[in-house]
Order: C-alpha cells, then sequence, then structure tokens
C-alpha cells in the first residue's frame, strides 16, 4: 500500500489515538503496512520520542495543558511531530517471505505469548502478528525473536505488543507499541483498547486504500481517455493527409493525361503549321480536352465548396422526363434502354432541380460504366422508378451491369475513392452530398454480375 | 520498318502516338484496351508494346502479363501517367517505364533503346 499525503494523515491519527495521553497512552507505536506486492512489512510511520531526554522534553511541553485527543488530533500534526525516532524506524521493511526472517515454522500460536512461559524462539511477533491475525505481547524484548537489527535496538527496553491491521479477516499490516520511557507494563485493558482501535483503524486504512484505488483507476481512465483523444487527433490528422494525398494524386493524374493529349497535339501544330487541315483538326482536339480538365476543375470546386439547395416545389416525375429526353439519345447510343417507371400523382417536394438533375445524372452516368463492363451482347438496362412512401418520395435507379463488390461497397460515398481508369471519384459523393443537403438518405444495394440500385428518399414535408 | 503496338484507351493519346510514330517510320497498330491487345499479340506479334495501365477491363499490368506469357521476348513499354505502379512487381517485367508526357520524345527514345537492344541480342545469337 502506498500511502498518499491523505492516507498519511489517516495513519498519523490513529497512531496519535495509539500515543497520546487522551488516548492510549502508549510511549511509542510504528505502523507497519504490507506493501503493494504484499512481499513485505513496511514502516509506514511512526511516532514518539527517541530517547528518555526526548521523551521528557515532550511531556513538559504538553503537561499542564488539559488537550483533549480531539485538540491532539487537530494540532498535532505529521510535520509537527517528526522526532529522531521516526526517522530510525520509517522505511523499515521485513519481509513476509519466510526465508529471510522467517519463523521457525508450524502454525501460529494463539493468544498472548508470553516469552518467559516458552522456550526462546526465532519467530518475528510482527509477521506472527500478521499472520496469525491475534494480539503478539512481548514481555521480554530479548526474545523478541528475528527481526531486523534496527528493530531490535529500538524495541529492547520494555514490553511491546504487536496488534495486527485488520480489514473484513484480512491483515493490512501490523501496529507496534511499547513504553519504552515510562517502563509501565502493558495492560490487558490497553491491549483489548489498541485491538478496538486497530480494528477501526485498519477499516479506515482500507477504505482510505480503496478509495485510493478507485482514484487510481479513475486517473488511469483519464489517461487512457486522454490517450484515446490523442490517438485520435493524430488519425484525423493522418487521414486529412491521406485524404489530402489521394486527392493529389488523382487529381494530377486526372490533369496529366489531357494535359499530354494538349501538349502532344499541340507540339504536332508547330511542327506542320502548314497542314491547315490537321491544325484544325488538332485545335478541335485541343479544345475538347480542355474542356475536359475545366469539367475537372469545376467537379473539383463544387465539391470543395457546395452550395446550399435553392428549394423549390417540383413535380420529381416531370425533372426526370426532362432529363430523360435529353439524354436519351447518348444513352441509346451506347445501346443503353432507359425505362422510366413514375408513380402517377407523386406529391410534389422542394428540391433543388440543379442539384437533383446533378445527382440523378452521376447515377446514370455511373450505371452507364456499370452496364458498359457486361458483356456487349447483353441488353444494358437503366430504370427509373420513383415512389410515394410515408412522408417521402423515393428515386430508385436500377442497372442490370457488373455490381459492385462487397469489399468496395463500404467506400463508394467516400470522396476521390474510385476503382475507374478515369474519374475524380467524388460522383457518388457528390450525390450522397445532395441527398443529405435535401434532408434525404440514399442507399445501395448491389448483386455483383447482375446489378446494382440506388435509392434516395427526399422528404416531402418542409 | 518496326511495327509498334499502341494499347491506349483514350482516342485522342492513341491518335497522337500513332502519327508521332509513323512520322518516324514505323508501323503503327491500335488495340483499345487489353483484350484486344492481347489477340493482337496473338495473331500478329509487332516488335514493340507500348501499353497504357489505367484502362477499362483488363488493365495495363494485367495485359503485360498475359504478353509475357504469351510471347516472354515481346518488348513491352509501360506509358503510364501514374508513377506508382512503377514499384509494383510486375512492371519490372517491362522493358522500360514511361511517365506519359505532352513530349513524346522520352516515349520515342524508349522505343529506340528497346528496338536496339533487342537487334544487337539478335546479332549475338546468329
Amino acid at each position: 500500500m502506498k500511502a498518499t499525503p491523505d492516507l498519511r494523515g489517516l495513519i498519523h491519527a490513529i497512531l496519535t489515538c495509539v500515543t497520546a495521553g487522551p488516548g492510549l497512552g502508549f510511549n511509542r507505536a510504528v505502523l507497519f503496512l504490507t506493501d503493494d506486492r504484499q512481499t513485505h512489512l513496511v514502516a509506514v510511520m511512526a511516532i514518539g520520542p527517541a530517547t528518555p531526554e526526548e521523551a521528557h522534553v515532550t511531556w513538559t511541553s504538553l503537561a499542564g495543558k488539559n488537550h483533549s485527543l480531539e485538540d491532539l488530533l487537530h494540532e498535532v500534526t505529521e510535520e509537527s511531530s517528526k522526532s529522531a525516532f521516526q526517522a530510525l524506524v520509517e522505511g523499515l521493511t521485513i519481509p513476509l517471505d519466510d526465508a529471510e526472517f522467517g519463523s521457525s515454522g508450524g502454525p501460529a500460536p494463539t493468544g498472548h505469548r508470553a516469552a518467559a512461559a516458552g522456550p526462546p524462539t526465532r519467530l518475528n511477533p510482527l509477521l506472527e502478528a500478521y499472520r496469525s491475525r491475534r494480539v503478539v505481547k512481548i514481555v521480554e524484548p530479548a526474545l523478541l525473536g528475528d527481526i531486523p537489527p534496527r528493530l531490535r535496538e529500538v524495541f529492547s527496553g520494555s514490553e511491546v505488543v504487536c496488534v495486527p491491521l485488520l480489514a473484513k479477516e484480512r491483515a493490512l499490516g501490523v501496529i507496534v507499541a511499547d513504553n519504552a520511557f515510562s517502563g509501565e507494563p502493558i495492560g490487558e485493558q490497553r491491549i483489548q483498547l489498541l485491538q478496538v482501535l486497530a480494528l477501526l483503524a485498519g477499516l479506515a486504512l482500507d477504505n482510505a486504500r480503496m478509495y485510493q484505488q478507485v482514484e487510481g483507476q479513475a486517473s488511469q481512465l483519464q489517461q487512457a481517455l486522454d490517450d484515446l483523444h490523442a490517438t485520435q487527433e493524430q488519425l484525423i490528422h493522418s487521414e486529412r493527409l491521406a485524404t489530402v494525398g489521394a486527392v493529389v494524386a488523382r487529381v494530377s493524374h486526372e490533369i496529366r493525361n489531357p494535359l499530354t493529349t494538349i501538349g502532344g497535339f499541340a507540339r504536332t501544330v508547330r511542327a506542320h503549321p502548314e497542314d491547315l487541315e490537321r491544325v484544325a483538326r488538332n485545335a478541335g482536339i485541343i479544345v475538347d480536352e480542355v474542356e475536359k480538365l475545366e469539367a475537372l476543375l469545376k467537379e473539383m470546386l463544387d465539391f470543395t465548396n457546395p452550395k446550399p439547395p435553392t428549394l423549390q416545389r417540383t413535380d420529381l416525375n416531370a425533372l426526370i422526363t426532362t432529363l430523360a429526353n435529353v439524354h436519351r439519345d447518348e444513352l441509346s447510343r451506347c445501346d443503353v434502354v432507359l425505362t422510366l417507371e413514375l408513380e402517377p400523382n407523386l406529391p410534389a417536394v422542394f428540391l433543388d432541380r440543379n442539384q437533383i438533375q446533378r445527382m440523378l445524372l452521376n447515377l446514370w452516368q455511373n450505371a452507364l460504366h456499370a452496364v458498359e463492363e457486361q458483356p456487349a451482347d447483353a441488353s444494358r438496362m437503366l430504370t427509373v422508378q420513383t415512389r410515394h412512401e410515408e412522408g417521402a418520395v423515393r428515386v430508385a435507379c436500377s442497372d442490370n451491369g457488373r455490381g459492385i463488390p462487397r469489399d468496395v461497397l463500404p467506400h463508394i460515398f467516400t470522396p476521390f475513392f474510385t476503382t475507374k481508369p478515369r474519374g475524380t471519384g467524388l460522383g457518388l459523393a457528390v450525390v450522397k452530398r445532395i441527398a443529405d443537403a435535401h434532408g434525404g438518405s440514399i442507399e445501395v444495394q448491389s448483386t455483383l454480375g447482375s446489378g446494382t440500385t440506388f435509392t434516395i428518399a427526399l422528404p416531402i414535408a418542409r | 520498318m518496326a511495327k509498334i503496338l499502341i494499347v491506349e484507351n483514350d482516342d485522342n493519346q492513341r491518335l497522337l502516338y500513332r502519327e508521332n510514330f509513323e512520322e518516324d517510320g514505323y508501323q503503327v497498330f491500335e488495340a483499345h484496351d487489353g483484350r484486344e491487345a492481347v489477340a493482337r499479340v496473338e495473331v500478329d506479334p509487332p516488335n514493340v508494346v507500348v501499353l497504357d495501365i489505367n484502362m477499362p477491363g483488363m488493365d495495363g499490368l494485367q495485359t503485360l502479363a498475359r504478353i509475357h506469357d504469351l510471347n516472354p521476348r515481346l518488348p513491352v513499354i509501360l506509358n503510364s501517367a501514374y508513377a506508382e505502379y512503377k514499384d509494383q512487381f510486375v512492371s519490372w517485367i517491362a522493358d522500360a517505364y514511361v511517365i506519359k508526357s505532352s513530349d513524346p520524345k522520352e516515349l520515342k527514345d524508349a522505343v529506340r533503346r528497346v528496338l536496339a537492344r533487342r537487334a544487337l541480342r539478335k546479332k549475338r545469337k546468329r
């Protein structure tokens, strides 16, 4: 048991009760506690004079003043009662292991042991009191048994009593007290009082120890929490760096491809300015590639700087029909059959028309890529469904493409994540962002080899 | 006249490489993707393959492995906007790795170098 300031205060109060005149009035007392590893008894505190001279001074200074025990407990602090005795004893250790200052074996005797009554023994009385959890009184200090020489030196003049500190049947330590200076014999009544005190002290110490443990655990938890926060910070930081890295990698490649083409054809123009037909064609290619770069730039800026939706009461079916008509040619060029299954009398929804169009186009583009990867002879289907359902309007975009692999599925909405050779990895991230901005939700269902359905729910009430 | 197979899914880039290599007197064949490239190598192997990596379906590295299985002596030059594939094990079996640039010089040099090395090897064997 490690003695914190609080615990030391308690121990000091206990020893004051043992030694104070209004208390039990022993001349000196030492309190031993087991250490953390339960391998030693350690003298954590001692109270009392070291020499008869010191004892005389202490008693004279206290004489005449009618101190109550309570006064003494308040007035006499550990600091003010420091003595040479304390310095001599504190920190002494006694191994609980039999090997060093061990007992001679056998069960611990019961009751008070009058050394004179039996043959001399090497048993350490402190250990005996600790192990047997009973009081051990040494009448003949010469027969103190096997104790550290320093301790033997200290307790050599008079009767000594060793009382175990108990808490719930468990020994926490031992109080050793004597009347080295008054030489007064230690009576049965004193011992009984000391036992009662030791019992209360044991419980108090046990409580203090448990409190200390709880405090220790609390501070450990706090530490763990702090560590967790620090780790989280670090993770966020490194994730941010990783994201930045991924963005830079993706964007640089997206830029490098058009640049290669633009630069390459510009060089051709420079080398053959006379071939006007070729110059015109190359200029067209360069314009196309620059447009790709601009589109990329716009996509990036839109993503990093999203505009809040401008909500307008909208007939979603009409919006989808218009969008489908605009893009039907493009889709049929890719052999994709677009089917609309729109629920009639769909309630009007408040939404940002541009954003919802962008969202649908991104989904269709994804579907297009998915069906393009299927064998050429397979039919390529894209179906858009609307449905009215408890407070929401649902739009489902289904394709019969290759489907999304299970390990890819959790990442599809992550910005800059892509499995495609070309693409920013922003398409679905934008879809999710738009759905979120409308207070809606997005779900995805995908079966490898047979298709994917994205369902967006948009709330009706605003 | 050396035969070059350009494997590239970007139409404009494929055109760019075709014109550039034809100007230098090469006979140029094109493939839009890995599958087409492998089919071409099986039927009519060129003297050198210029291979893009990021392509839909079978990517350049998978194509490289297939070509190597079919014809281990056929020189392949990887040509990519990405530098990081350089560290991939399969990239090592390529004869060169060129990062795409608006200046075709590096790619042209790589083609020349690879063909010269191949010619030298053939001469030694004779």
